[in-house]
């Protein structure tokens, strides 16, 4: 029989980046992945001329070689970076309300204060003090906060104590009354998913703060480019990868998960499993309900799968400024009701609010000569899916395409015609390839209640855990963990989705495990 | 939850409120011991990994073709697109190996689906097919593929098929659809054929055609007797011109053999139509690897290399077989899918040693740059080591 230090299942970010780090301390790790190919999300697939993004949009704290974020960091650590070549995106998004709103955000500090003054010049200095409190509380909580600092209180760390729980609806009414003006700055809901009302402001606040700080990127070569360098760096240092090949079963032993069985029925021992697979999944479906330590199942109850994604990728045989696209990221919104909007992703009607991204608008080139993609997409939820009898499927998919690309097509004339290839994944297709229950693109919901705060399991932390780390760092570390000894958790499903997020995840991960087997290894 | 950290949260605006929310959420949730392979089997209702299928009628249009009419065996059929192929495990002489072939029958016919398959010349597969296979017969397959089908939303309402031999199979799935539906489409076959007894489906075309004055159907003879009267020669940019009214303003729908693939490109590039207005299927694109544009002239089809997989595994294989075809030879499972390039199901980690990849190959840009290959269309021409896969 194999024996391993650890097994990672799943090649995922967060796999991935658990399975190198690991690797990377001498660790002798095999990543199981059932695909044929790594990064699970951070992938691609070709469609004639044309090599489709599947996932990334904006890629987050990655920041300048000046200024690293804790992307570039990591991936400095891990040996990656100079294999990859990243560009910076010039502005956040442009918002628009057909007839009514037409904004883009550029993506500096100043910048973003100008461009909303200007539009919305009656609310001038609400603007200047909103993204004041965006920016000061960011910085207490991300580079402040620490659980052991001596004055941990409400006198040293005001914006902190009184914000993190609000939620972004609440902050952006104390502020302002045009409801344009809050749209557009709400406009970030469908990266976390959750309605303004149910978004935390310390999302909302963090997302503007990290884009702003560290820069929208976009990775030449997509996705699939950061999966093949992690993975070749993972075999580089004696990391072992055997794609097409799913794991069934997880087999405890007292408590002690203790081993994998492979689809093809191999049983293969370690001391630590990561699973990156999602948590209900790995439980329910690997474990087994009967086989887990009482109230496990219990800590998921108030939680849901989260939202999904309706995609449609297209080739076309034309560049960005053909069709006027000058920015990365449009939102293109039916009005102001983003809670309307949130709801309507509940239903099989076509998405209210809608993002089309082109990545060759900030990368030019990026597809080939001459042409260039568009992901026209939506957050959804997946359960009315489901309810959709598959004779049906195919035709509802077309129906949502068509909407879709009308509305993209009315803000950018001629981009329907210029459409060479088209793939559509609905939430279906996301449960397909990622086996998430209901096609969850990024865990769990996240709502406020969601954050580790109240879901992460601290009752293991160690002092070591606890020691000078950001409050923030030391949460994240507890949702690695789980109530069975030997595993651990690395992934959206962990904490909150996105591609920066769910690599940090993975790599804490490989932390804690390192941490827990130390001397063993 | 550590008491160090509880009492910080405490001190949180609204802390206690949202722990109160999260205690009733847990009290009243959704119990998920409940959903054991809800997940999967909500996936597996569109897409099967696998399809379990019994064999109930053969029937035998010409000499070399057979439709084969397949019902479920375990569960439904899936739901496809008409156009859409199954990849057909088999064994021969203990080796497994798979081959795709288009669904003939159309998608609103959820009682069973056809395949036709046309007896490659020197293909060990379709002859066995042919030849071997029974009524009640068990067959697994993977579920539906492929990219070449109608969307709705951007081709438009004027659709021209420009099918050859057994590419006429795709087709037929399309043209059922249509007319059984009788969705509000202009449809225009032009359907190449060796002789007319090689022509399939011949009387159910014209019975379409005589019945749906939407469809026009024109049969073309590439080598008929003396005498024929019928169209002769190959699918033209002429003989289009003539057929489609205003045939810049189609969407054309290709499928066939290469040589006749390149023809019909070189046709429609005569009549200006851009390529997003071109839609390709390739069957068996390539006999002969050596015939392909930028094969090496030193290497012949039956040169011998080696293929080294780990540390105890070598295969002898010929420059003129595919990897993946090797690859199944010596007992190594690599999935596979569309056999033509373009799925990357069977890719796989070129560590030493040099491969040529057949022209078209869809292979992403970074999988080229760390050595990974589609194994059903490359092929070895020095010794290989694979790597991890």
């Amino acid at each position: 029989m194999d024996k391993y230090d650890v097994v990672v299942i799943g090649a995922g970010n967060g796999g991935m980046t658990s399975a190198l780090g690991l690797a990377l301390k001498g660790a002798r790790v095999l990543l199981l992945e059932r695909h044929n190919i790594p990064g699970g999300a951070a992938t691609s697939f070709v469609r004639g001329r044309f090599e489709f993004e599947v996932a990334l949009h904006q890629l987050a704290s990655l920041g300048t070689e000046q200024r690293p974020g804790h992307l570039r960091k990591l991936l400095t650590e891990y040996g990656v970076i100079d294999n990859l070549d990243f560009h910076c995106a010039k502005h956040l998004y442009r918002s628009v309300i057909p007839g009514s709103l037409d904004i883009t955000l550029p993506h500096t500090r100043e910048g973003i204060v100008c461009t909303l003054q200007q539009t919305f010049p009656r609310e001038k200095d609400s603007i200047a003090r909103f993204i004041d409190l965006c920016f000061n509380f960011c910085e207490e909580s991300n580079e402040g906060f620490t659980v052991n600092a001596p004055d941990c209180t409400p006198t040293k760390y005001p914006l902190f104590f009184k914000y993190s729980l609000r939620s972004s609806k609440e902050v952006l009414d104390e502020f302002f009354s045009d409801e344009l003006l809050k749209t557009t700055l709400a406009s970030f809901w469908s990266y976390v998913g959750v309605p303004p009302s149910g978004m935390g402001f310390s999302d909302l606040a963090g997302i503007i703060w990290e884009y702003v700080v560290y820069k929208p990127f976009h990775i030449r070569g997509g996705s699939q480019t950061l999966s093949n360098a992690l993975i070749d760096r993972f075999i580089s240092v004696g990391g072992e990868v055997r794609f097409n090949c799913g794991v069934s079963r997880i087999l405890l032993d007292n408590n002690r998960a203790v081993a994998v069985v492979t689809d093809q029925g191999q049983e293969i021992c370690a001391q630590a499993i990561i699973s990156n697979v999602s948590s209900i999944v790995t439980y329910v479906d690997m474990i087994g309900a009967d086989q887990l330590p009482k109230g496990v199942l219990d800590s998921f109850r108030g939680r849901q799968p989260g939202i999904s994604g309706f995609m449609i990728w297209t080739g076309l045989d034309c560049e960005p400024a053909d069709l006027g696209i000058e920015v990365g990221t449009t939102f293109i919104h039916s009005d102001t009701d983003m809670e309307r909007a949130w709801r309507a992703t509940k239903t099989l009607d076509p998405p209210l609010s809608i993002d089309v991204t082109c990545h060759d608008a900030v990368d030019p080139g990026f597809t080939g000569e001459g042409i260039c993609q568009v992901v026209v997409g939506a957050v959804v939820y997946g359960q009315p899916w489901e309810a959709v009898p598959p004779a049906d499927y195919a035709d509802k998919k077309f129906e949502w395409a068509k909407s879709m690309i009308d509305r993209a097509d009315q803000l950018y004339p001629g981009f329907k015609d210029s459409i060479e290839e088209m793939e559509i994944a609905s939430p279906l297709t996301f449960q397909r390839y990622m086996g998430h229950p209901g096609g969850a693109i990024y865990g769990f919901d996240q709502f406020i209640k969601d954050g580790t705060w109240f879901c992460g399991d601290t009752s293991q932390l160690s002092e070591h855990d606890l020691h000078d780390l950001p409050v923030d760092r030391v949460l994240r570390a507890s949702s690695n963990r789980t109530p069975i000894n030997g595993l651990y958790f690395a992934g959206s499903w962990a904490g909150m989705g996105g591609f920066s997020t769910v690599l940090r995840n993975g790599a804490t991960a490989a932390e804690t495990v390192y941490s827990d087997l130390g001397r063993s290894l | 939850m550590s008491v160090k950290i509880e009492h910080i949260l405490e001190n949180i605006d609204g802390y206690q409120r949202i722990k109160q929310e999260s205690a009733s959420l847990k009290k009243y949730g959704h119990d998920y011991g409940l959903d054991k392979g809800r997940t999967q089997q909500t996936v597996e209702r569109i897409h099967p990994r696998k399809l379990f299928l019994k064999v109930s009628e053969i029937q035998k249009p010409t000499s070399d073709v057979v439709t084969v009419r397949l019902v479920c065996e375990r569960g439904t059929l899936p739901p496809f697109l008409a156009g859409q192929y199954l990849n057909v495990e088999v064994t021969i002489e203990g080796i497994n190996t798979a081959r795709p072939y288009s669904i003939s029958s159309p998608p609103h016919n959820h009682a069973y689906v056809d395949i036709t398959i046309k007896r490659v010349p020197g293909g060990v597969v379709s002859s066995h097919l042919i030849d071997q296979l029974q009524v009640g017969d068990h067959l697994e397959t993977s579920g539906p593929a492929g990219q070449f089908y109608y969307n709705p939303v951007i081709h438009g309402k004027k659709l021209v098929f420009l099918a050859g031999g057994s590419g006429i199979t795709p087709v037929m799935s399309m043209i059922r659809e249509f007319c059984d539906r009788g969705l509000e489409l202009d449809l225009y076959l032009l359907y190449g054929s060796a002789s007319p007894n090689e022509i399939i489906f011949e009387d159910e075309l014209n019975h379409y055609a005589s019945y749906h004055s939407n469809l026009s159907v024109t049969h073309v003879i590439s080598s008929p007797a003396p005498g024929y009267t019928g169209h002769r020669g190959f699918l033209s940019a002429e003989l289009i011109g003539k057929v489609v009214p205003d045939a810049a303003s189609a969407v054309y729908y290709l499928c066939g053999p290469a040589v006749m693939m390149t023809y019909c490109m070189q046709q429609l590039e005569v009549l200006g139509i851009p390529k997003k207005h071109i839609r390709k299927e390739n069957f068996n694109a390539y006999t002969d690897i050596t015939q392909a544009l930028g094969w090496p002239d030193n290497i012949s089809a039956t040169d011998h290399f080696a293929i080294q997989v780990g540390d105890e595994i070598t295969i002898d294989a010929q420059a003129g077989e595919s990897l993946l075809t090797a690859l199944e030879r010596g007992g190594v499972t690599v999935p596979s899918l569309c056999r033509s390039g373009e799925c990357s199901l069977c890719r796989v980690k070129v560590d030493s040693g040099q491969v040529f990849e057949a022209p078209g190959t869809k292979t992403r840009k970074s999988d080229c740059h760390y050595g990974y290959v589609h194994s059903c269309s490359c092929y070895p021409i020095t010794n290989i080591r694979l790597g991890q896969t």
